[in-house]
């Protein structure tokens, strides 16, 4: 009964079909952006408000 | 009724904006105290949206783009329909105010609508395999935004204040009907986007952290909403004091 309850633990450690892994560079870019965006659009509204 | 901390911010908000209307004076501190708290919010949004909120079942970290791309396309939409309100109500009674107003809550829904259908796109390519699909939420989103980037260009290049006001309303209104087609694509359409979920089937700490960043974008909105219409105010009343400011035309130029 040894290899069953290997096999079970393998089972359990090994990534679930269809799990994505990893994919940080995607969630980085996009909260990048995000900030990027946040900064560069109160900027341009600091600089059109100075010129009104 | 129990509010957690994220909803009472809200209604916080929510209450500030609505006391300034019949309240003027408190006017001076009520914005530049929201701006704080969405700028707070903000801060600390990174650590509950990367450090805090658990992993995803079968996204894994790559879910984490939620907490960006969802507040944004949301406030994306709300703003959208203030600009749809401002331009009926500019059409029943003209003012500069919902004038103003219509053309900082258009600017501000392009802008964060641009960016959460970029954001949408990067999410696509480790869950679905591609950056862009014609889908229905996709294309809905995409029409939206090509049309109120129209609605800017028409602004900029019809001169007379009067004239671009009454057109711009008028497409305004148009324009809205596909706020909530947008919204609707994924339940009316087979869509490869998914549903919205419900809060009943998912992690209370992911709630949560949605609920934050959700008021963290709401206070961010209002704050730039707020900025943008000041500005628009001041072109239009130097735009209307201009003709009068001018000097009057000498007789033999005549």
């Amino acid at each position: 009964m040894n290899w069953l309850v290997l096999a079970q633990a393998a089972a359990a450690e090994a990534p679930r079909m269809g799990r994505i892994v990893g994919g940080w560079e995607y969630v980085w870019a996009c909260y990048i952006l995000t900030w990027a965006g946040i900064v560069l659009y109160a900027g341009s509204l600091f600089l059109r408000r100075r010129k009104t | 009724m129990q509010l957690d901390i994220p909803l009472s911010i809200l209604l916080l908000i929510i209450v500030l904006v609505g006391t300034q209307i019949f309240v003027p004076s408190i006017r001076k501190w009520v914005w530049p105290a929201i701006a704080v708290i969405a700028v707070g919010m903000l801060a600390v949004h990174p650590y509950f949206a990367l450090v805090w909120a658990p992993p995803e079942r079968e996204m894994g970290d790559v879910y984490r783009i939620i907490y960006v791309h969802v507040p944004q396309i949301q406030v994306a939409l709300v703003v959208l329909a203030i600009n749809a309100g401002c331009s009926l109500a500019y059409l029943m009674k003209k003012s500069w105010v919902t004038d103003a107003l219509a053309e900082a809550s258009a600017e501000v829904g392009v802008y964060m609508g641009s960016v959460a259908v970029l954001l949408g796109a990067i999410w696509g390519k480790p869950t679905w395999g591609v950056y862009w699909d014609w889908d229905p939420r996709l294309t809905t989103a995409a029409i939206l935004i090509v049309v109120y980037t129209g609605y800017l260009t028409l602004r900029r290049f019809v001169e007379d204040p009067d004239k671009r006001a009454t057109w711009s309303a008028v497409m305004g209104i148009i324009a809205f009907v596909n706020v909530p087609i947008t919204y609707m694509s994924v339940k009316w359409w087979n869509s490869l986007h998914q549903k919205q979920s419900s809060p009943k089937t998912v992690d209370p700490q992911m709630v949560w952290v949605l609920h934050w960043s959700q008021v963290a974008f709401f206070a961010l909105m209002t704050t730039f909403v707020w900025h943008r219409y000041l500005l628009a105010k001041a072109q239009r009343e130097k735009e209307v004091a201009l003709p009068e400011a001018l000097p009057p035309a000498r007789p033999e130029a005549a």
